[in-house]
C-alpha cells in the first residue's frame, strides 16, 4: 500500500527528526508530547501515498502535518497535564533559560513562526506557503510574537 | 538574536535514539493499516438548501435544530489590508537605543522614514581614532550566499548593493564617518552586507523589521546588528562572531493624506455549507462565501486555522476532537468555494484507531450540538 520503504523512512529521519521535534516541542513544550508527535509524523509519512520531487518537499510535507498534529493535541484531551519542572535542558545562562520560558509562554502560532524564521532559517514568504496563509499574516505574527518576547524580556532585565 | 534562538533551540532534543523513533513509526504504521481493514463506512451529509435558508432569513442557525451556524465555525476570515493604498510615514525618532560600538568604531543611527514600500534608515559609522574612513583600502566584491543575487561593492568610499528589494548607499562625509543609507524593501527580512575594511570588515546585519499597531499608533521598529569581525562572511555565519550589537529604534510616524489605512482588520463573511462528509479517519467539509467588496487581489484571504471547538458526537456521548486541516479554495468571480478536511483519531496506547462513523450521532461547533441525518 505504501509506496515508501523503511531503509527511505529511515533517511527522512535521519535526516529531520530534529526539525519535527523541535518543532513540536516549541508547539507542545514538553518532551513526551513532542516525542509522540513525531512518531506519529513519520508514521503518517510512512504510510501516505504522496510523491516527493524533491527532499525539500519531504521536509515541508513534515512541518506541515507536525504544526497539524500539535495543534490537534493542543486541542484534544489527551494532553498529558504535567508540570514542566523537570525539563532536562542545559542552560549555559539565566538569559537562555528565561528565553526558553519565553518562547514556551507564547501561543501556539506564534511559536511556530518564531522556530520556523530563526532557527529553520525559512522567510516570511516561505513559512506563508507552509502555513496556507499570507506573507502579510507572517509578518504580523512574527512582529507580535517578537514584541510579546521582547516584552516578557525585559521585565526580567535580560533583553 | 537569531544566534540565540539557534543555540536554544539546539539544545532541545528528544530522548530517544533514531532506531527506537524508525521502530515506532513502523509499529505505528502497522497498527493504523489493520485498523482500515477493519472499518470502511461513509457517512456524507448534505445540508446546503438548509443553510442557505437560515443565512437568507437571518436566523441564529444554533437555534436551529440541524443547521450549523457558519460564523461561529469559521470565525473571520478576510484580512482587509488592502496593499493598494498609498499612505506616507513621517515621524521623529523616539525611545533610539544604540548598544553599538567597538574599540574602533562608532555606529550612530541617524534617522529612519519611509513609505509604504520602502523603509529608509540612515547610519553613520565613524573611527574612534579620528581618522576618515576613506582611508581604508577597497575589498572585493563579495558574493551572497544567502541571497544569491546581492553583490556588494566598495568604490572610492561609496558602496552600493543592488537587490529586488534591497539596497544601500554609503557616502564618506567632510568628518570622515560614513553614511550608509539603507532603503528596506518591504518583502526582505533580512540581509548581511559585508564591506571589506583595512585590518577590520564591518558587518551589518539587518536583523529584522516590522510592523506593530495598538491604540497609540502605528509602530515600525528596525532591528540593526553591527558586527565588527575580522572573520568572513561564512565564518561569521557558521559560527560565532564578535559580540553583536544592537540597534533599536522606534518611530510613531503621522499617516500623511486622507487615504484610510487598514492593517489588518478581520472581517467575517456569511459562509454556506453545502456538504459534511465522515468517515472513518477523517472527513471533508464543503461550502462557499463571496467575497462581495473585497477583492481577491486586494485582500488576503485568511486561512481557516481559527479558535474552533468542533467534536463528533457518538451515541454513547463520547466526544471525538475535530481539527480543520487543510484546505482548498477556488475562485469563479465574486463566489469562493472551498474544501476544508476534518481530522480526528482515536488513540489508547499511543496507538492511532480509525473511529466507528456509524455510532456518530452529531457534531458540536463552540458549544453548538446539530444532528447529523
Amino acid at each position: 500500500m505504501n509506496s515508501m520503504t523503511e531503509a527511505q523512512l529511515e533517511h527522512y529521519i535521519l535526516q529531520y527528526r530534529a526539525t519535527v521535534f523541535r518543532l513540536a516541542y516549541s508547539i507542545v513544550k514538553n518532551r513526551e508530547d513532542a516525542d509522540d508527535i513525531t512518531q506519529d509524523a513519520f508514521m503518517r509519512l510512512y504510510i501516505s501515498e504522496v510523491s516527493f520531487e524533491r527532499d525539500d518537499n519531504v521536509k515541508a510535507w513534515l512541518i506541515r502535518v507536525t504544526i497539524n498534529l500539535a495543534k490537534d493535541l493542543l486541542k484534544s484531551g489527551w494532553r498529558r497535564h504535567r508540570a514542566e519542572l523537570t525539563e532536562d535542558i542545559p542552560f549555559e545562562s539565566r538569559r537562555e533559560e528565561q528565553l526558553l520560558d519565553s518562547v514556551k509562554k507564547l501561543k501556539a502560532d506564534y511559536s511556530i513562526i518564531i522556530y520556523l524564521f530563526y532557527y529553520e532559517r525559512y522567510t516570511v514568504n516561505e513559512i506563508a506557503q507552509l502555513r496556507n496563509t499570507t506573507s502579510a499574516a507572517v509578518r504580523t505574527k512574527l512582529t507580535r510574537a517578537r514584541a510579546q518576547l521582547r516584552k516578557m524580556l525585559s521585565k526580567e532585565d535580560l533583553f | 538574536m537569531r544566534k540565540e534562538y539557534n543555540r536554544l533551540f539546539d539544545k532541545i532534543t528528544s530522548s530517544m535514539s533514531d532506531k527506537e523513533l524508525l521502530e515506532a513509526a513502523l509499529r505505528k504504521a502497522e497498527n493504523m493499516k489493520s485498523e482500515k481493514k477493519t472499518i470502511n463506512i461513509r457517512k456524507p451529509i448534505i445540508i446546503a438548501c438548509a443553510a442557505v435558508a437560515v443565512l437568507a432569513c437571518g436566523v441564529t442557525a444554533a437555534a436551529v435544530t440541524g443547521l450549523l451556524d457558519f460564523d461561529t465555525l469559521f470565525g473571520n476570515r478576510i484580512v482587509a489590508e488592502n496593499e493598494q493604498l498609498g499612505y506616507e510615514l513621517i515621524g521623529d525618532a523616539h525611545d533610539v537605543v544604540i548598544t553599538c560600538s567597538d574599540n574602533n568604531y562608532n555606529v550612530a543611527l541617524n534617522g529612519v522614514t519611509g513609505n509604504a514600500n520602502t523603509i529608509i534608515a540612515s547610519v553613520e559609522v565613524s573611527r574612534k581614532d579620528g581618522g576618515s574612513m576613506s582611508e581604508l583600502s577597497r575589498s572585493h566584491d563579495i558574493s551572497m550566499p544567502d541571497f544569491r543575487d546581492v553583490k556588494l561593492s566598495y568604490d572610492n568610499g561609496a558602496v552600493d548593493a543592488k537587490h529586488l528589494n534591497l539596497g544601500y548607499e554609503g557616502e564618506i562625509t567632510d568628518k570622515g564617518s560614513v553614511i550608509y543609507t539603507f532603503e528596506i524593501g518591504m518583502q526582505r527580512e533580512d540581509f548581511v552586507s559585508d564591506v571589506g575594511l583595512t585590518g577590520k570588515r564591518i558587518f551589518v546585519l539587518l536583523e529584522d523589521y516590522g510592523f506593530t499597531s495598538d491604540a497609540d499608533g502605528f509602530d515600525i521598529q528596525i532591528e540593526f546588528t553591527y558586527i565588527p569581525s575580522e572573520k568572513s562572511l561564512e565564518q561569521l555565519v557558521a559560527a560565532d562572531a564578535s559580540v553583536p550589537c544592537e540597534i533599536l529604534y522606534n518611530i510613531n510616524p503621522v499617516i500623511d493624506g486622507a487615504a484610510e489605512l487598514h492593517t489588518g482588520r478581520d472581517i467575517p463573511l456569511e459562509t454556506v455549507i453545502t456538504a459534511i462528509d465522515i468517515r472513518p479517519n477523517e472527513g471533508a467539509l464543503s461550502g462557499s462565501f463571496e467575497l462581495g467588496e473585497y477583492s481577491w487581489e486586494e485582500y488576503s484571504i485568511n486561512t481557516f486555522m481559527c479558535n474552533n471547538e468542533v467534536f463528533l458526537i457518538k451515541s454513547d456521548g463520547t466526544e471525538i476532537p475535530v481539527f480543520l486541516g487543510g484546505y482548498n479554495m477556488h475562485r469563479d468571480g465574486d463566489t469562493v468555494t472551498f474544501t476544508m478536511s476534518l481530522e480526528y483519531r482515536l488513540m489508547s496506547e499511543a496507538t492511532e484507531h480509525a473511529i466507528d462513523i456509524s455510532a456518530v450521532t452529531a457534531i458540536s461547533i463552540n458549544g453548538a450540538e446539530y444532528p447529523l441525518a
